[in-house]
């Protein structure tokens, strides 16, 4: 899978057979405003909450960003994917500040805002063994923080484009941003992964 | 595969995606049932109109308020106070008053009429 960009990146997933079937479901035109929020509200949720390491703030922001699509609710079904995630990009992008000045005056004041993160939560999946379940957990936890470690730009298109299934193209309009720099900030976010996550090697 | 990526970077890449998005997967569908009903309780709200309920929605604004109101009393209460509080001109003037002019000469009576002194102060040296 030989693709030379623009800006001499490589996008490492376009042939990816996941990424595709992810995207085809996103791309499925849904009947109802209904219907279109129950299929990515839970997946919407679980990205808020890798980025922003909270799970009160990541229901936040996807209530805000429920509420802010209503307002797009007769444009026609096909455009609301990408209004949705780029809402909901957004809308994580201001709690981010936000959260960053509260950091700022808890500092000044001597005290850590780092409580605010949640704890370990038991791995919700009944199925697994427990062995796995820890291990899992764990890697779940160690995905968010070395997300949370990245550049706003570079995390955001992994999570839209990787963990989420968005076509490039579709990143491309939730960021507000070219195809070209999509390639580049995702191949950047890869390499910087890389580093964060040697225990998965 | 770029020429400018090593084959083996590549190779981490695809695998740490994979473990990503599995993970991923797996989290998206068994979320707590705590999580997966106020989920819900969002989207129908949402749906509905009803406005967000925030209880300290308002705060900000309040504290600003208050602020503001702070800083005016502050600068206009001195001002007051200083309208308020008569000159030293008008005090003066208010004493001059307190002497009637026909009672003047009594004054200037018992300002030239001896003083008695004691014995024991006249005696000191």
């Amino acid at each position: 899978m030989i693709d030379v960009t623009t800006d001499a990146m490589v996008d490492p997933v376009a042939d990816s057979p996941e990424i595709d079937a992810a995207a085809a479901t996103s791309n499925r035109v849904p009947a109802s405003l209904d219907e279109f929020l129950a299929s990515v509200e839970r997946r919407a949720f679980r990205l808020a909450q890798l980025a922003l390491g909270q799970r009160e703030d990541a229901l936040d922001v996807v209530q805000d960003s429920m509420i802010k699509l209503m307002q797009y609710r007769h444009r026609p079904a096909g455009e609301w994917t990408p209004l949705f995630w780029s809402i909901l990009r957004r809308q994580l992008t201001d709690r981010h500040r936000r959260n960053a000045v509260r950091n700022r005056v808890m500092n000044f004041f001597g005290r850590s805002d780092d409580a605010r993160e949640d704890s370990i939560e038991a791995w919700p999946d009944p199925s697994a063994d427990p062995a796995r379940r820890v291990a899992d957990q764990s890697a779940w936890q160690a995905l968010g923080r070395a997300l949370r470690a990245l550049p706003a730009r570079q995390r955001e298109c992994f999570l839209l484009r990787e963990l989420q299934g968005l076509s490039v193209a579709e990143t491309a309009a939730a960021m507000g941003c070219s195809d070209g720099s999509v390639k580049t900030h995702l191949s950047r976010a890869l390499s910087a992964l890389r580093t964060h996550l040697e225990d998965w090697r | 595969m770029s020429s400018h990526e090593p084959e083996e970077n590549q190779t981490l890449n695809d695998a740490m995606t994979k473990k990503s998005r599995a993970l991923f997967e797996q989290a998206s569908e068994h979320l707590d049932s705590a999580t997966s009903n106020r989920l819900r309780l969002m989207r129908r709200e949402a749906l509905a109109g009803t406005p967000r309920r925030t209880p300290y929605r308002w705060l900000p604004l309040g504290a600003a308020a208050a602020t503001i109101l702070g800083i005016g009393m502050t600068w206009w209460l001195p001002q007051r106070n200083a309208a308020v509080t008569p000159s030293v001109a008008s005090i003066n003037a208010s004493d001059q008053d307190l002497v009637p002019d026909d009672d003047a000469d009594i004054y200037d009576w018992l300002g030239e009429a001896p003083v008695a002194v004691s014995d024991s102060k006249a005696d000191s040296p």
